[in-house]
């Protein structure tokens, strides 16, 4: 109720709301916020009733490390939502965090980018938990469309750009031109999943079970998607399976290249499967421009590399890979403003 | 996934890179390339580029490689080749080229839109044409009106061949019906003598039988412009009209004696209203016989000497029986509005 009187005491906001992190920027302010999208629950033993202890880093700091009153949830998942509820909670917490206002409960515009490959019930979902969370209206945007303007290309021209972007749940490959998608795919392969590969293959070759903060703390410093002859190590703990107690041991990034395989040859398929669909005329443009890497995997060591030497193009990592969505769909936001007329263009819903 | 091609020249740093003091950026690089003895065509084929875009950079002419991401992506991977600090090199393309952070605007062409809405008015204009004759049309659809113009013929006709057997009923309502007026109803000759007790007798009576309630217009030309019609049309077919023809109100005894032609002395009026209904009735003296509010189901018996002027606020809602002979409805009631004046006189046999 009221939301439209509440609206004019709210900014607007671009939301990329990932696997991963939540990324929030506000017309006219840019990035504020950039935190974990995980939530922890606190569960009253005797009543039963679910509060919410935690969101965002806090709660992240909190990940496999909760008694039995308090669980941590990751409510989205391969970029959809996974938990509703809580997922419409975090967006409420973070949408009341950006706004200096405290009178006002706020009603902002917002513009949510969503994965292109997500279904109509999945984006319904997103869509009703903003508005549930105090949106007053909800644009979606597909991800690569927001990831190709945050990362300056220029979508309005007639020629064909490749963005990739790798996400926290979700790659997606698309191609570009004159402000619409041509081509787009994706897979569900991000960096949960190299989290996932890096835990599979140390309780596999070692033994040791790792927890999903130390896999991902082993991608950050020492993974690398293309071999080199420089070799980084890290020194990790976690749990001998056969001895069941913690024990320390030695990883190397020629190792981790190993348990990334899979997933990273998933990324490439999805890419040159891209390639294959794309018109030849645009085809032309990527090959002479090259891909252009968005996203928290863009940050990955040498993937870059990989990709040029399978697809044999050029490949750019975007400045700011990890910002490039949310940056990108407050462009569009910043448009729209000027102009209503333009929500018709960008593949926005 | 293959291994990346042998490599023709070896871009193993031997020695700290130069710094750049000064110079421009394209100079850097090539001063930096020829160090490691390398063509620019070795340096493309590391990079899988084209040596079009390696001649670009070392000139200095990035506005031939596209968007500012393009560049930005070029020059990092020939600055990791070079083993030269890639920021600083970023950086020094920031400066030379003054590229800001803020990426150009997007744009949004809508070209077909502003033709589409030319085409919306257009129709517009064209729906309110219409309106406009539809309007003209209602506004003079009372003067063409066939019923009136069949009743004014009649009641014309009828005068012409006999004065005497003057219409009965004017009626003025606000409508400015062409109907004559009390006064010049008044001014024609009056009725031949004729029996008080005698009944009417239709076939001494020219055809078309004579109407008890017949309108006559007040337009001058009207009035005075029908000549004896060889074939009089027939009087309407009002039910009203046909009831008085049947049993036509014999007409009074000072009618009779040609005292006075145009009163009619101790006419019985009698109102009966199935509605509120505003009435006032003035004899022919002038004298305010009713001037009230008349409640639903209520009726008014009235006598004095006619023809009566009366105003009905409501006329639908009104029945007039004169002399004990309902006044046929279509004669008073207005074809628009509710509120009718019209004069009421005793109708000649």
């Amino acid at each position: 109720m009221f939301k439209w009187l509440r609206g004019k005491f709210s900014n607007d906001l671009s939301i990329d709301l990932g696997t991963a992190n939540t990324l929030i920027y506000v017309r006219g302010g840019g990035i504020v916020l950039n935190e974990p999208s995980v939530v922890a629950i606190n569960q009253d033993p005797v009543r039963g009733i679910r509060t919410i202890a935690a969101v965002g880093t806090d709660a992240k700091r909190m990940l496999g490390r909760t008694p039995n009153n308090l669980s941590t949830i990751r409510p989205m998942k391969d970029g959809v939502i996974a938990d509703f509820t809580v997922t419409e909670k975090m967006l409420q917490h973070f949408i009341r965090k950006v706004h200096s206002r405290k009178f006002f409960n706020p009603s902002p515009r917002v513009l949510i980018s969503v994965p292109c490959g997500s279904t109509q019930v999945e984006r319904r979902a997103i869509r009703e938990s903003a508005m549930g969370a105090g949106a007053r209206v909800v644009y979606l945007i597909p991800e690569p469309m927001a990831a190709a303007i945050g990362a300056g290309i220029p979508v309005e021209e007639a020629r064909g750009a490749m963005v990739l972007d790798i996400g926290g749940g979700t790659s997606e490959v698309a191609v570009i031109s004159l402000n619409g998608i041509v081509y787009a795919g994706a897979v569900r392969i991000g960096g949960d999943r190299f989290d996932e590969a890096i835990i599979s293959y140390v309780r596999r070759n070692f033994g040791v079970l790792i927890g999903e903060p130390t896999a991902e703390r082993i991608k950050h410093e020492i993974g690398s998607a293309y071999p080199t002859s420089e070799v980084r190590e890290i020194e990790i703990k976690g749990r001998n399976l056969a001895e069941g107690v913690p024990r320390s041991f030695t990883l190397n990034s020629n190792e981790i290249l190993e348990a990334l395989q899979e997933p990273l040859s998933g990324i490439i398929s999805a890419v040159k499967m891209a390639l294959e669909t794309t018109p030849p005329e645009l085809a032309g443009d990527v090959a002479e421009r090259g891909i252009v890497l968005t996203g928290g995997g863009a940050l990955m060591r040498d993937i870059d590399k990989l990709i040029m030497e399978e697809t044999g193009l050029n490949v750019v990592v975007a400045e700011d890979p990890l910002t490039c969505v949310a940056r990108g769909g407050g462009r569009v936001l910043e448009l729209i403003a000027k102009d209503e007329h333009a929500v018709e263009a960008f593949a926005i819903e | 996934m293959s291994m990346s091609n042998e490599m023709s020249t070896d871009f193993t740093p031997s020695t700290e890179a130069p710094e750049a003091a000064n110079e421009p950026l394209g100079a850097w690089l090539t001063q930096v390339r020829t160090g490691y003895g390398a063509e620019q065509r070795d340096v493309a084929h590391h990079l899988g580029l084209n040596p079009a875009i390696i001649q670009a950079l070392e000139t200095d002419d990035f506005a031939r490689l596209g968007a500012p991401v393009f560049v930005r992506g070029y020059l990092s991977r020939y600055a990791r080749l070079l083993n030269l600090p890639e920021q600083a090199v970023l950086e020094r393309y920031r400066q030379q080229s003054g590229v800001s952070q803020a990426p150009p605007p997007l744009q949004v062409a809508r070209p077909l839109r502003r033709q589409t809405r030319i085409r919306d008015l257009r129709g517009l204009f064209y729906l309110l044409l219409v309106a406009g004759i539809g309007w003209t049309a209602i506004q003079h659809l009372d003067d063409l009106d066939p019923s009136r113009l069949t009743a004014l013929w009649s009641g014309a006709s009828r005068n012409g061949d006999q004065p005497t057997a003057t219409t009965a009923v004017t009626a003025a309502t606000q409508t400015q019906y062409p109907f004559q007026p009390a006064s010049e109803l008044a001014n024609q000759p009056a009725a031949a003598p004729e029996s008080p007790t005698s009944a009417p007798q239709p076939a001494t009576l020219p055809s078309p039988p004579p109407a008890p309630v017949v309108v006559t217009s007040t337009a001058p030309p009207v009035q005075n412009a029908p000549p004896p019609a060889p074939e009089p049309m027939p009087a309407p077919s009002l039910p009203g009209v046909q009831a008085a023809t049947a049993a036509p109100i014999p007409s009074s005894p000072t009618e009779e004696n040609g005292d006075n032609a145009t009163t009619d002395a101790g006419a019985k009026l009698l109102l009966e209203f199935s509605g509120d209904c505003w009435v006032e009735v003035k004899d022919a003296e002038g004298k305010v016989l009713i001037s009230s509010l008349m409640r639903t189901d209520s009726s008014k018996s009235l006598s004095g000497p006619g023809p009566f002027a009366i105003t009905l606020g409501n006329a639908p809602a009104a029945r007039l029986i004169l002399d004990g002979q309902p006044v046929d409805k279509t004669v008073y009631v207005p074809r628009r509005g509710t509120v009718s004046r019209f004069t009421l006189a005793r109708p000649q046999p």
